[in-house]
């Protein structure tokens, strides 16, 4: 088993990208899960960690995993629980008001969204300095846009094959389909926004630019978003060119549904098929190609890529949300068909 | 914004930074400050680190010890990357980052729709729509050089050389007019229609707001010992400025101006001149390289300084922009 365990793919970002404090208070993947306390040193009662504990009792941080557009992501030990945990920090605009209630929102959608794909958030608060935060989940793994660049550069032995690219991606879709039962748009799906994990995790990241829908549209347990005061305006492009729907570029806010996600998840399986993004170039011709492009085949890409999978490829990138494949799940099925007949 | 390219950040010992913005970041040991010192010995408000738009600054507040590198300083000095800032208890560190996600590719890009339902989008500026083979887009039946589209800071506006319908109102040649997405605009009985546009960078998020109506929906002027922070919500977010002193007190003219006028009216140069120079006028340059800075000001942080600040016709007078029921604030 050792030597299984040391063989691990060293893509996968276990390791992260911060300077640690020291090599021997941390093992970079899989430390022991119970932190007996050492011979040397005195006994104390075991719930001595566990509070009450104001902030820096709680979290030592460990450095700084990624810079998002708003926010830090932080590695910090979380020590009641002994263990890592990511933590989100909202550190732009200290005195934004609309940009803290984004922030909370965000927190709450995804503390809300209880899936295996979503990552699960532990603690939201304000730190000493005023920042907020919220902990999640420390998220290891491969993210989507690398593991496609390795399959389109034609690596060697890529992390993942395509066959198991298509399984990953129809639970990406299931977990979809779970928020939009819930009456949540992601409105940003894009493939650097999701992460694959080493055992089988699909992980979707990013819940910043969610759109809460009316309690009446969600299916079952609408999201508590407490909402209401903030209703992006008509006119409002919100997503990332490339993989936004055309009604989302147009800012025509109220015909973004769950059918826009639909889209993003056509446009990245589209990707993954046709080995090259659906749209290509500059800023401005992106723009023009999202906005022309009704249906869309990747087997006019690249030779061999199964019909069942084109013809669904085309149905989520149709231009008009009513004429567009209807649900996730539905592309997760087809999915899940495709693989279940093939070799 | 600032600086394209850079972000400036406050470094605390513990690996912990804050971004230093054009509203900055205000130390002191008062709770309501960004940055807490214990010090016994610090003011409420000591000193505050903002970014202008050369870099950032630290402009002291305060009693108590505020020292760049070693040498105390006095009222308001440039700050430069890996410098060391000594405010009361606190050591740290000035850093410059290469922007990040989000700051890629932010140049504009629009897309115009033509009445056959040709697309076209352009990320020049100026870009000019006419009938003539060297307009940009050539729309046929149009006067050649028609309309000239420029781009500024994410905001599209048209110089229209001939008369031409905006959504609807008749615009005369000359003055040049903010668009929107989904504006047409029609000359003669031929349109086009702005589709989308904005910085769209490629692969980063973007959130667009839209622009509603001009006018600030949301002002509050934060007086600080030394000059002051202005927090305007617009169209978008909330955003805030540090303003020195002389700007922050020709915004408090305009935003409590003396009765009867309130905030929101045309406030007469006389008012401003004796209130904010404390004399009478001696020339008419003075206030104007004022005016031109603060819109210079608010356009760095994202707001539309020509459209909050607007000059009556013919002169004389200026005022700050509100709609209705704004919620303005003067503490
Ligand atoms: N739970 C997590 N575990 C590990 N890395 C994460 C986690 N959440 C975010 N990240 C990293 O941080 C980056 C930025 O996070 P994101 O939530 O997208 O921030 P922003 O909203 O500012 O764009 C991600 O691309 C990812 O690399
Ligand atoms: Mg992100």
């Amino acid at each position: 088993m050792v030597a299984v365990a040391e063989e691990r793919d060293a893509r996968f970002e276990r390791e992260p990208r911060v300077r640690l404090p020291s090599t021997e208070t941390w093992a970079p993947f899989g430390s022991t899960l119970d932190e007996e306390p050492d011979a040397a040193e005195p006994a104390r009662p075991a719930t001595d960690s566990v509070g009450p504990l104001d902030f820096h009792e709680r979290y030592e941080l460990l450095g700084t995993l990624a810079y998002g557009s708003m926010a830090e992501i932080r590695l910090c030990k979380d020590r009641p629980f002994a263990r890592e945990v990511a933590m989100k920090v909202l550190r732009n605009a200290p005195s934004a008001r609309s940009a803290r209630w984004r922030f909370v929102r965000e927190a709450r959608v995804q503390g809300q969204l209880s899936h295996p794909a979503v990552v699960p958030t532990y603690d939201l608060g304000i730190d000493p300095s005023g920042d907020l935060y919220f902990t999640m989940k420390w998220v290891r793994g491969l993210r989507l846009d690398r593991a496609l660049a390795e399959l389109s550069e034609g690596a060697e032995r890529p992390a993942f094959s395509e066959r198991q690219l298509l399984s990953r991606f129809s639970q990406l879709c299931l977990a979809l389909e779970y928020a939009h039962c819930r009456g949540v748009v992601h409105r940003d799906l894009k493939p650097s926004n999701i992460m694959l994990g080493e055992f089988g995790e699909v992980y979707v990241l990013d819940w910043g630019l969610a759109k809460v829908l009316t309690e009446s549209q969600a299916r079952y347990e609408p999201i508590d978003d407490a909402s209401g005061a903030m209703r992006t305006s008509d006119g409002s492009v919100l997503g990332t060119i490339g993989y936004m729907a055309p009604e989302q570029l147009q800012g025509e806010v109220d015909r973004v549904t769950t059918r826009a996600d639909v889209y993003s998840l056509g446009a990245m399986l589209f990707e993954l098929l046709a080995r090259e993004p659906l749209h290509r170039g500059s800023a401005a011709i992106q723009a023009l190609s999202s906005l022309k492009t009704d249906g869309a085949s990747p087997r006019e890409r690249r030779e061999g890529v199964p019909e069942g999978l084109d013809e669904l490829c085309f149905a989520a990138l149709r231009a008009d949300p009513e004429q567009r494949l209807e649900s996730a799940k539905a592309i997760a099925d087809a999915i899940d068909a495709h693989l279940s007949s093939g070799p | 914004m600032t600086a394209p390219g850079f972000t400036w950040w406050l470094r605390f010992g513990d690996g912990v930074a804050k971004r230093i913005t054009p509203g900055g970041l205000l130390i002191g040991r008062s709770p309501q400050c960004d940055v807490l010192t214990r010090s016994p010995t610090s003011s409420r408000r000591q000193a505050l680190v903002y970014l202008d738009e050369s870099g950032p600054r630290i402009a002291v507040m305060g009693r108590g010890t505020v020292a760049v590198g070693g040498r105390a300083i006095e009222l308001d000095e440039p700050l430069e990357d890996g410098g060391r800032l000594e405010v009361g208890d606190l050591s740290l560190e000035v850093a410059r980052e290469d922007a990040n996600e989000g700051a890629g590719d932010r140049s504009a890009v629009w897309v115009l729709e033509t009445a056959d339902g040709g697309l076209f989008s352009f990320s020049t500026s100026p870009f000019r729509v006419g009938g003539a083979a060297d307009d940009d887009l050539r729309v046929e039946p149009w006067p050649e050089h028609a309309l000239t589209f420029r781009s500024i800071g994410g905001r599209l506006e048209v110089e229209p050389h001939v008369e031409v319908s905006i959504d609807g109102a008749r615009v005369a040649p000359g003055e040049p007019q903010r668009l929107r997405r989904g504006s047409t605009l029609a000359v003669g009985e031929v349109g086009v229609r702005i589709v989308t546009g904005g910085e769209l960078g490629t692969g980063s998020t973007v959130a667009l707001e839209a622009d509603a109506e001009p006018g600030a929906r949301y002002v509050r002027l934060e007086f600080l010992p030394r000059g002051g922070r202005l927090h305007v919500r617009a169209g978008g977010d909330e955003q805030a400025i540090y303003l020195t002193d002389r700007r922050c007190d020709f915004i408090a003219v305009l935003l409590r101006p003396p009765p009867p006028l309130a905030a929101g009216d045309f406030v007469p140069d006389e008012q401003l001149w004796s209130r904010v120079w404390g004399k009478q006028p001696s020339g008419k340059k003075t206030l104007h390289v004022l005016l031109h800075r603060l819109r210079k000001d608010l356009d760095r942080v994202g707001l539309d300084g020509n459209e909050l600040l607007e000059r009556a016709e013919g002169g004389g007078a200026t005022r700050f922009v509100l709609r209705d029921g704004a919620h303005v604030d003067l503490d």
